[in-house]
């Protein structure tokens, strides 16, 4: 591994983590397992940043393509086909602890709440534009989608999250 | 891209994502180092499959090689070797016996006789 590529992923490593735990909803130990087979990839040469994007942009689309990888796994494993074959092992429960809720800064677990009832689509922009600072540009070559569609999703993710983070909004179970 | 407007969504997400920065793990640059992912086994089993194909085939083209292959000559049939005979003799009828009914007609044929 080239001694530039390790620097840059070291000084992205806190908002990689932060990337990888909005892919998979706020679960921190999933969000571990990602970025960690994330890195794994890039050690075993199965990624490669070929120069056509910005390196962050192009290694946090590994990291959300990691997360959907990780995803399927884990619906297999909870389908019943999965349940059959696999031995019985520990239950893994997605939603972090009471004691880790008590940890966890009020206004930033109602961000997430409030995250997780848009389209996975508008959320995914917002974080990218707001909390990763990337422009529409660089958020549309991480979702590879077109940056009409992002900018549609990125304005009105942002009025339904406004009217969700008012305070006397209803959210969802 | 981001206009002034959106400071209030600004402040919320820089707040939580300096909550995220300090729960994340620590930096661990040993997993950059892991070797390097083995070939699979099928893939690995491809080199002993094409080997063993060329032998196959080297063994079939050898033991059916040039040296068991017929003669030109023995291998067609005899067909110089029956006795030289007239060329059209087994025709039947013979061609120059053949009359049609109008050969009489033909002014050899005709005789005319004054009486």
């Amino acid at each position: 591994m080239e001694r530039a590529i390790a620097d840059q992923l070291e000084a992205l490593h806190p908002d990689a983590f932060g990337w990888a735990l909005h892919c998979c909803a706020g679960d921190h130990a999933r969000a571990e397992d990602v970025l960690q087979n994330a890195y794994l990839k890039l050690a075993q040469q199965r990624a490669q940043h070929d120069g056509r994007s910005s390196f962050k942009t192009w290694w946090f689309g590994v990291i959300r393509f990691t997360a959907h990888e990780e995803f399927r796994r884990l619906r297999y494993r909870e389908s019943l086909l999965g349940r059959l074959l696999q031995l019985a092992g520990p239950e893994h429960d997605p939603r972090p602890s009471p004691a880790r809720q008590l940890e966890l800064d009020e206004r930033a677990a109602e961000l997430r709440r409030c995250l997780a009832q848009l389209p996975a689509r508008q959320a995914e922009v917002l974080h990218l534009v707001f909390y990763q600072d990337l422009t529409l540009n660089e958020a549309a070559d991480v979702m590879r989608v077109s940056i009409g569609s992002v900018r549609q999703h990125y304005e009105r993710g942002k009025a339904r999250l406004r009217t969700l983070l008012q305070p006397d909004s209803p959210h969802e179970a | 891209m981001k206009p002034n407007s959106d400071d209030d969504l600004c402040a919320v997400f820089a707040h939580a994502r300096r909550c995220d920065h300090e729960d994340a793990p620590a930096w661990r640059p040993e997993l950059l180092d892991a070797p390097r992912q083995r070939p699979r086994t099928v893939l690995r089993w491809v080199p002993v499959a094409l080997l063993t194909a060329c032998v196959v085939v080297l063994a079939v083209f050898i033991s059916d090689g040039p040296g068991h292959e017929p003669r030109l000559s023995e291998a067609l049939p005899p067909l110089f070797d029956s006795p030289p005979g007239e060329l059209f003799a087994s025709l039947e009828p013979p061609l120059l016996a053949f009359e049609a009914p109008s050969d009489i007609l033909l002014t050899s044929r005709l005789s005319t006789k004054i009486p």
